[in-house]
């Protein structure tokens, strides 16, 4: 999988896009690196939220990476370490 | 009260159709998980196999029951899944001349986690475009429909209803028929599981909850659970049915007793088991069967697959049992069948009660690396477990979103096994 043409910024808002559709919840920055399931998902909602953000940059995120997907800033940085 | 019995066992699964023939492929390690071919998969779709059941031609269902049966029951899977697996046990148990006596004595219910969800939406779009007589349309896709339909079928007219609570929807079942019997209510209770719902939109759905083995390469070896490269659930649709009775009722050889329940809930995560609600619901059969820990032979375990929860039923065993678990046998149905829904009970139920009835500890299926997170005795040579005595089993389930059962079977002391594959 290659990293999609976006920045981290655009990352994050879909990342935010992503938590207020499964959940309503509006997170602010400063809860950004805080663990999802602090946040208040549970792990359905949390598979959701990777469905989302699966379908709207339009690539397959495999099982194994999801462990890292632990916040909102780990989100992104697994995007953006994929190489270009 | 006197003791319930299982006297009679029907099963379909996709291995197979019947329960010998099931019997037969258990031991013969001949599994019906495989590549998909009944229905189209979904672009990109990451797990592209599960156990589906066979076509099911209405030529292998007694021709009296065929000519009463609807033009709409012959065309569902669903509802001649259950039929079939009905007759079977029924005849098994011999209870047919006793339900045409005393029909209301006899309860009949019918287990399903996600019931004719296929055929519901389908049904009513066929009312309002083709057929605006047809108010069956409302009426076959109700929960109800198949209980009612299979007990006017069979003659019964005792209690009858439907039972949904995710993967233990069928040990509910048990549950419910062995307190009817125990109270008085009836003399024999039918416990009918059935989980016939894969299409393209389903098995999609499953793959997006991400909780699937991935393993196409190898699907018959993809159901691992213990096993240190287990990646996953493998869903398989299935059919199973349990009669019960009072055991000075029920024929000689009848294959287990029912000695106790457990059950807890807990919904807070519904893709993640709380380890503290399996442990409960472990604990509660035990007591609800008046037995230590130690008496306890042999453990059917509710064994998803799944990465993470194997672990969690692994840890309970090792703290209610101690020492005792390394000595007592852990084994998982679901290497064979698949994870079949609503009606594990009674899928994986029937190939362990007849592991019960035989004494029979089978070997161990699709574990190549033992986890070193599993401290239960998965990894147990079976050759080292010939004559070993099985009186009583433990059978555990737990439940997507978090019906947890477990049950505790005693063994016939009288049992032949001349039903033994």
């Amino acid at each position: 999988m290659k990293r999609p043409a976006l920045t981290r910024d655009e990352l994050v808002t879909i990342v935010l896009e992503a938590i207020a559709t499964v959940t309503r919840l509006r997170i602010p920055p400063e809860r950004y690196g805080d663990n999802l399931f602090a946040l208040g998902l549970d792990s359905l909602k949390a598979i959701q939220v990777v469905n989302f953000i699966e379908d709207r940059l339009d690539l397959m995120i495999d099982d194994s990476e999801l462990k890292r997907f632990t916040s909102i800033n780990a989100i992104a940085d697994y995007f953006e370490s994929l190489p270009k | 009260m006197g003791s319930t019995v299982v006297s009679g066992i029907g099963l379909i699964s996709s291995a197979g159709i019947g329960r010998e023939e099931n019997v037969r492929l258990f031991a013969e390690k001949k599994t019906g998980i495989r590549p998909i071919e009944r229905f189209e998969l979904p672009p990109q779709t990451r797990t592209g196999f599960a156990g589906l059941v066979p076509p099911i031609p209405w030529s292998i269902l007694p021709p009296g029951l065929v000519s009463r049966m609807s033009e709409e029951d012959l065309r569902q899977d669903y509802v001649k899944a259950a039929v079939y697996v009905v007759q079977e046990a029924i005849a098994e148990a011999g209870i047919a001349e006793a339900i045409r006596r005393q029909p209301r004595r006899t309860a009949l219910l019918v287990a399903s986690s996600l019931g004719n969800y296929l055929e519901v939406a389908g049904l009513v779009k066929d009312y309002f475009l083709n057929h605006l007589y047809k108010i069956t349309s409302l009426i076959h896709g109700m929960n109800s429909y198949l209980p009612a339909r299979l007990a006017d079928l069979f003659g019964i007219k005792g209690p009858c209803w439907f039972v949904s609570s995710s993967c233990s929807s069928s040990l509910n079942a048990v549950l419910q028929a062995d307190r009817l019997i125990k109270t008085g209510v009836v003399d024999r209770a039918i416990v009918v599981g059935v989980d016939v719902c894969l299409e393209t939109g389903t098995f999609h759905l499953w793959n997006k909850i991400r909780v699937l083995s991935h393993r196409n390469d190898d699907p018959a070896t993809a159901c691992r659970p213990y096993c240190r490269t287990r990646d996953g659930l493998v869903v398989a649709e299935a059919a199973g049915c349990f009669v019960l009775e009072r055991e000075g009722e029920a024929h000689p050889d009848w294959y287990g007793r029912i000695l106790g329940f457990g059950l807890s809930n807990g919904s807070a995560d519904f893709v993640k088991p709380s380890p503290a609600d399996i442990l409960l619901s472990i604990r509660d059969a035990l007591d609800d069967a008046n037995l230590p820990p130690s008496a306890i032979d042999f453990v059917a375990g509710s064994a998803s697959g799944s990465p993470a929860c194997d672990p969690y039923e692994s840890e309970a065993l090792c703290e209610i049992m101690g020492d005792d678990v390394r000595r007592v046998p852990l084994f998982a149905f679901k290497s064979f069948l698949g994870s079949t829904f609503g009606v594990q009970a009674v899928s994986e139920g029937a190939l362990a009660l007849t592991c019960l009835r035989d004494s029979r500890v089978p070997e161990v299926r699709n574990v190549f690396e033992p986890d070193p997170r599993i401290r239960a005795n998965a990894y147990y040579d079976a050759r080292a477990y010939a004559g070993y005595g099985i009186g009583t089993m433990l059978f555990l389930n737990f439940g997507f979103a978090g019906t947890h059962m477990a049950v505790v079977y005693g063994r016939n002391p009288h049992a032949t096994t001349r039903r033994s594959a």
